[in-house]
């Protein structure tokens, strides 16, 4: 049987360039296929540019941005500058249960989130591999530490991750780091001041898909700041500066824009998918692509909504489906901010915006369950001087408000804690029955609520970090709302075709490959068990390298 | 009250940058176009636009640089009133703006006063308003020295001359020294910051 190509890669985000980076170099000719349009440098049109050449001065365009972005613009990196890079609300519809609602972030163009995301890049840790299966929470992750621990190595060199090599927490394994980035005077005077008197504690510059030496043709970071801007000297990991020019330099890769995929064909006779369907995003013309093996990397929501759109009389329920967890199991990360203002060092400033930050890996349940409620969490954080913003707030007006907002103001410290939440059955994503997008896809439709283990961290993870900036000598301590954010906003979406041993209550195998369809892998963070309390992104680059040098194995030896 | 409280708009926990590694924005000073904005201009009349100007040079004045005038504020204002307020922003703050031209509380019209009574009435008007709880509807003297700080940090002559802009260092330097008559970066609201108009 012929194909038009080896491999389909769905999807150019943090996964997908992984996949066509790897499946290219191992000499398969691969499509990749992205819903959106393609991105160039040329195309980071706020990089650099300063406020007053923005029309709003960065507050951007309100009533447009209700009218068409009412969730993107919810997003901490959406704004004038970066508007671009996020879909309108308005043109991809999606459900949300209005008493358990997520918030969909989503970026449609080529290198889709990679271009703004946080770049913080730990590994996971031995523990979080094993956790599901000691609690019982979660079907039991079928690799262990030591399974991804050379795929970590991998991505860390390719991609380039800066980050301090002095303490190897069991929560973040030190990995193959360039030179970390450096800590600021307030932000070494807290974490001093938290190690004296919680020497398990640690706070330290966090491992950073951020380049502090040159690497591949890409520059060392010229410490501009504002990454999600986009960078033209791809000092920071995307897609676009790293693992699309890999592709590209094979000779293998074709990328296909502006093509939306609407199902998998199954083909029953070979228990393989015989297809891929896409739609032209502009003309809606009709499409149909064949290859060997297809990789799923449109991330978590995205590759879940064409899974369970692909069905077929032997998979009613979405290709694959026959255990019913697709769709199930949805995870993310609520963010809980507690800050105060750090006394002292006013003879300190910085130069330079660094866009790494610091961070503090979990600490709670390290040797066994000790505390009082399940797994634990992780602060990112990082200081910095007041500015100007602070005039508001100040009494007064004339030369006197002048002449203080010249000067720099205090030193403000900001944990940004995030927890790690179990896997719930009634997380789920289902397409909804009658209502279609303008492609003919059904809508994806979202309930998600956090559960009472996630309430009790919380509530830990506030007064901890209270504690902690007490320690360090901080006034004016402001905390988070009781109430949890919804799911979604932490980006970290995970878990809806989850990786698992047995068929019948897992999607992936140990491999990221369908158990019932050979041809088949998801590697986004949609095969996750369990999203715990790190950024998730590099684990799953690291999944994604790995399952693809597992396929092109299998290939060779004629086994798919 | 917080600075983030009295001047913007939270929009929700995501409204502090989470990953909040960049403090301060940076620019380049690249020469690009502003598309101009079709502006609806608001129904005040030129005695208004001018104490509009006059109150955002009291807010800050010209000192060994330039003011709010100079940074060109009033534009700002008119363009946030046009196209970013909402209708009952925007009427709230004309209501207050009519009040406040009144001067019924000085018993002059702010157009007749002197330099320094003007001073001296703004002076006392915020004064009273910093003192009172937050109302409902933010007072006008209050939305101007909003608008007003805004405005003139974020214009080239607030962000790079009054204060300073650094760009792509190349380096970081995380303790530098202060030294006497450095000027605060200007760095940049970043996205999250939402203004508070209502």
């Amino acid at each position: 049987m012929s194909h038009d190509f080896d491999a389909i890669v769905i999807g150019s985000g943090i996964s997908g360039g992984w996949a066509a980076k790897e499946l290219t170099e191992k000499g398969l000719k691969v499509l990749l296929l992205e819903r959106g349009r393609s991105i160039t440098p040329a195309d980071y049109l706020g990089e650099h540019k300063p406020a007053w050449q923005f029309p709003f001065r960065q507050l951007g365009d309100r009533k447009r941005y209700e009218r068409d972005y009412p969730i993107q613009s919810t997003c901490y990196a959406f704004g004038e500058p970066t508007e671009q890079f996020w879909v309108k609300d308005s043109e991809h519809p999606y459900g949300q249960d209005p008493a358990h609602p997520f918030r969909w972030i989503r970026g449609f163009h080529l290198g889709g989130k990679s271009l703004m995301w946080g770049r913080t890049t730990p590994r996971w840790g031995p523990i979080n591999f094993e956790e599901n299966k000691r609690d019982g929470h979660g079907v039991d992750w079928p690799i262990r530490y030591d399974d991804i621990r050379p795929w970590y190595d991998h991505v860390e060199e390719f991609i380039g991750v800066s980050g301090q090599t002095e303490f190897d927490s069991p929560f973040a394994p030190v990995g193959r780091f360039q030179p970390g980035m450096l800590m600021n005077a307030c932000e070494t005077h807290v974490a001093d001041s938290i190690r004296r008197k919680f020497p398990d504690r640690r706070l330290t510059i966090a491992p950073s898909a951020v380049l502090t030496k040159p690497l591949h043709g890409r520059a060392a970071c010229h410490y501009c700041g504002p990454c999600e801007r986009g960078c033209s000297t791809g000092s920071y990991f995307s897609s676009i500066s790293s693992t699309l020019p890999a592709a590209k330099a094979t000779g293998n890769l074709t990328i296909v824009t502006d093509s939306v995929v609407v199902g998998l064909d199954y083909d029953p006779k070979t228990r393989k998918v015989a297809g891929v369907r896409v739609v032209d995003k502009n003309t809606r013309a009709g499409k149909r692509f064949t290859a060997k093996i297809v990789f799923l990397n449109a991330a978590t929501l995205a590759s879940t909504q064409i899974l369970l759109n692909s069905t077929s009389e032997s998979f009613p329920n979405g290709i694959g489906n026959r255990s019913g967890v697709l769709g199930h199991y949805l995870m993310d990360h609520p963010y809980l901010t507690v800050s105060g203002v750090i006394p002292g060092m006013l003879d300190k400033h910085t130069i330079g915006n660094r866009p790494a930050g610091v961070w503090m890996p979990r600490f709670h349940n390290v040797d066994g369950q000790t505390a009082p409620f399940l797994r634990g969490f992780s602060y990112e954080a990082s200081a910095s001087r007041a500015n100007w913003t602070d005039g508001v707030s100040m009494q007064g007006y004339g030369a006197a408000l002048k002449q203080r907002l010249r000067e720099y103001g205090p030193w403000t410290f900001g944990f940004y804690g995030f927890l790690e939440c179990l896997p719930y059955r009634d997380n789920t994503l289902t397409l909804d029955p009658v209502r279609k997008d303008q492609w003919g896809l059904p809508i994806l439709n979202t309930r998600f609520e956090w559960g009472k283990n996630e309430r009790e961290i919380a509530k830990h993870l506030v007064s901890d970090a209270a504690e902690m900036l007490k320690t360090a000598g901080a006034t004016n301590i402001s905390l988070p709302p009781e109430e949890l954010p919804p799911g979604g906003f932490g980006i970290h979406e995970v878990g809806t075709a989850r990786m698992g041993r047995d068929p019948t209550t897992s999607f992936l195998n140990g491999h990221n490959q369908s158990h019932e369809v050979a041809n088949l892998f998801v590697t986004d963070g949609s095969c996750m068990p369990s999203v715990a309390a790190q950024n998730p992104s590099l684990t799953f680059m690291a999944l994604t390298a790995r399952a693809a040098n597992y396929a092109v194995d299998q290939m060779k030896a004629g086994a798919i | 009250m917080s600075a983030d409280e009295r001047f913007v708009m939270k929009r929700g926990p995501e409204s502090l940058d989470r990953r909040a590694f960049v403090q301060l924005a940076a620019t380049f000073g690249l020469s690009l176009c502003v598309p101009s904005l079709a502006a609806k201009s608001p129904a005040l009349t030129t005695e208004e636009w001018t104490l509009i100007g006059d109150v955002s040079e009291l807010i800050i004045p010209t000192t060994d640089t330039g003011g709010a005038l100079a940074a060109g504020v009033p534009d700002f204002v008119k363009m946030m009133l046009s196209e970013w307020f909402s209708d009952a922003e925007r009427q709230n703050f004309i209501d207050g703006l009519h009040e406040f031209a009144a001067g019924k509380k000085h018993g002059k019209k702010f157009a007749e006063l002197t330099a320094s009574q003007k001073d001296q009435y703004f002076g006392a008007l915020l004064a009273t308003a910093e003192g009172d709880a937050p109302a409902p509807h933010t007072p006008f003297v209050v939305l101007m020295k909003r608008l007003t700080i805004f405005g003139y940090y974020t214009s080239e002559l607030g962000a790079t001359t009054e204060l300073r802009q650094r760009v792509a260092t190349a380096q970081y330097e995380p303790a530098a020294d202060v030294k006497p008559g450095d000027r605060a970066d200007s760095g940049l609201p970043g996205a999250m910051y939402w203004f508070n108009a209502s």
